[in-house]
């Protein structure tokens, strides 16, 4: 079946100035274009499509990948192959989509990925039988119809709760990578997980007209014991409907520092800091994930199997995955649980991947 | 918006074509250039019908645009052995790897980019390589065989012509 694309006009600039330039001049209309895995299939649904599209594939700065940074053009098969990024980046690298996916999308890409939901991720027609959803097109949401706003209960017109479906994104929050955009302001390096904000709508902490440069991993990230688990329907090709990235740090078994970044449960990848619960962001929203409600406090302490169980019976409790990507959220909520449980003790034991 | 000048090479043979900015690769190849062996499956990117060589690598033809392929080298099923069937091709006839046959150029396209990588894969290698195509036909083990037996007879023989781009 073929689905035509939405006109649009195609730029192809090949230096990062003449991209961002582009961008200021088409402000508002425009869409960056890297593998195409993410963005292509979604303007082929009508989804949020725009005027003009900008290729990052040809500007050469993007592409140069190193042992402490991985720019926003690498290809995901290269990062998979590359021996020289930490194990556990490499092999989530490995667990995104199916090889002929991984060949053409790009890490840019996969941090920025469109957020998914049952309700968005559908034909125009589907979409138009049902009235449209808050993220395209529409006024409402159908996953969460209800909110409640001052002590009534209100149509939905606010939040949006579409998933972040990245498996790289809570892989690269654990290990505390940094990423670099270049704007019309110049460039600016922010945390990662400061960059994930908001509902599925917004999603980002985004300046208008920005490119994300590069990742940089902090030397630390070549040192912890981590890794990835991920939970999907199938073993190739599907997105996560949850996914788990640790990194851990142990002195003579006692934890020293621990950061789980939970994928595929909420609007954004929720990260679980269990060494500095305090100076966090105010949530934009109830309907969000507070990952430091009641935090267990775990420094110091021997990681036997009990510590365990309470770190994945947190991480269990807190998440609050909603029923719009495959499989219950219940299910889901639970495997989030067991997915940190195994990969804890995988962890501690020195298991690698 | 308009037309724009697409040259490339395409199964070893320069091409020159008018291209709107957002078609992509599949639709050139299958109603520009009619090359319909290239099949559209999902054209979303996860059943890996569309697979061709672009450069060498193979890449989902529906999820590429094709003017993003300006001066690339692209082979396709059709440009897989000009003179004498390809053993990927034969060993899918013989096995029984190809029923319907709607997913065999994708999976020979596919199977070929990873022969040339790994000449000797494993039945699990093999496996994971293709797990980006979907058959919904032979339930997958013939084409598993298929891939198993060209492998072996690609490395006591190479193939005469090689593959194109």
């Amino acid at each position: 079946m073929t689905m035509l694309l939405p006109k649009f006009e195609l730029h192809q600039p090949t230096t990062l100035a003449e991209a961002v330039k582009l961008a200021s001049a088409h402000a508002g209309d425009f869409d960056f274009l890297s593998g195409g895995t993410d963005l292509l299939p979604n303007y082929k649904c009508g989804l949020n499509a725009h005027g003009h599209v900008i290729s990052l594939a040809h500007i050469a700065e993007l592409k140069t990948i190193t042992r402490d940074s991985i720019g926003a053009g690498v290809r995901i098969v290269d990062i998979e192959r590359n021996a020289d990024v930490p194990r556990s980046v490499a092999f989530t690298a490995g667990q995104i989509a199916s090889p002929l996916l991984r060949q053409s999308g790009t890490l840019g890409g996969n941090l920025m990925l469109d957020n998914r939901c049952h309700f968005f991720n559908q034909s125009y027609f589907w979409r138009n039988s049902l009235g449209y959803c808050l993220k395209a097109d529409g006024d409402r949401c159908h996953v969460v119809p209800m909110i409640n706003e001052g002590g009534k209960s209100v149509l939905n017109n606010k939040v949006c709760v579409a998933t972040h479906s990245s498996d790289l994104a809570p892989m690269l929050i654990a290990l505390g990578a940094d990423v670099t955009f270049a704007g019309p302001d110049g460039s600016r390096t922010i945390k990662l997980n400061d960059f994930y904000y908001g509902d599925g709508i917004a999603r980002f902490e985004h300046r208008p007209g920005e490119i994300l440069v590069k990742v940089t991993l902090p030397k630390s990230a070549h040192e912890v014991r981590s890794g990835y688990k991920k939970l999907a329907p199938r073993q190739s090709i599907d997105f996560p409907v949850a996914g788990v990235g640790i990194a851990l740090e142990l002195d003579a078994g006692k934890v020293k520092s621990l950061r789980v970044a939970v994928g595929a449960v909420d609007t954004t990848p929720v990260l679980f800091d269990f060494s500095k619960p305090a100076n966090v962001k105010a949530l934009s929203s109830y309907l969000l994930t507070d990952p430091y409600k009641n935090m267990p406090d775990v420094m110091g302490k021997q990681l036997d199997n009990a510590l365990i169980e309470t770190i994945s019976k947190h991480i269990q409790t807190q998440c609050q995955p909603k029923l719009n990507v495959p499989m219950e959220p219940g299910y889901r909520k639970k495997m989030c649980g067991v997915l940190t449980r195994r990969l804890l003790a995988e962890l501690r034991d020195g298991k690698t991947v | 918006m308009s037309k724009h000048i697409l040259r490339f090479h395409v199964n070893d043979r320069a091409v020159e074509v008018a291209v709107e900015p957002w078609h992509t690769l599949a639709n050139v190849l299958r109603n520009d250039l009619n090359l319909t062996g290239t099949k559209i499956g999902c054209d979303m990117g996860t059943c890996g019908c569309c697979t061709v060589h672009v450069d060498g690598k193979a890449r989902l033809s529906c999820l590429t645009l094709a003017l993003e392929c300006q001066g690339a080298k692209i082979a396709t099923i059709e440009g897989l052995n000009e003179y004498e069937i390809h053993p990927l091709q034969r060993a899918f006839a013989e096995c029984g790897g190809s029923q319907c046959g709607y997913c065999t150029p994708g999976f020979i396209m596919q199977s070929c980019a990873m022969l040339k990588e790994n000449p000797d894969p494993t039945r699990d290698e093999i496996k994971a390589g293709l797990s980006g195509n979907l058959c919904r036909c032979t339930g997958f083990m013939k084409i598993y065989e298929a891939v198993e037996r060209a492998a072996t007879e690609m490395r006591e023989k190479p193939v005469s012509a090689p593959v194109k781009a």
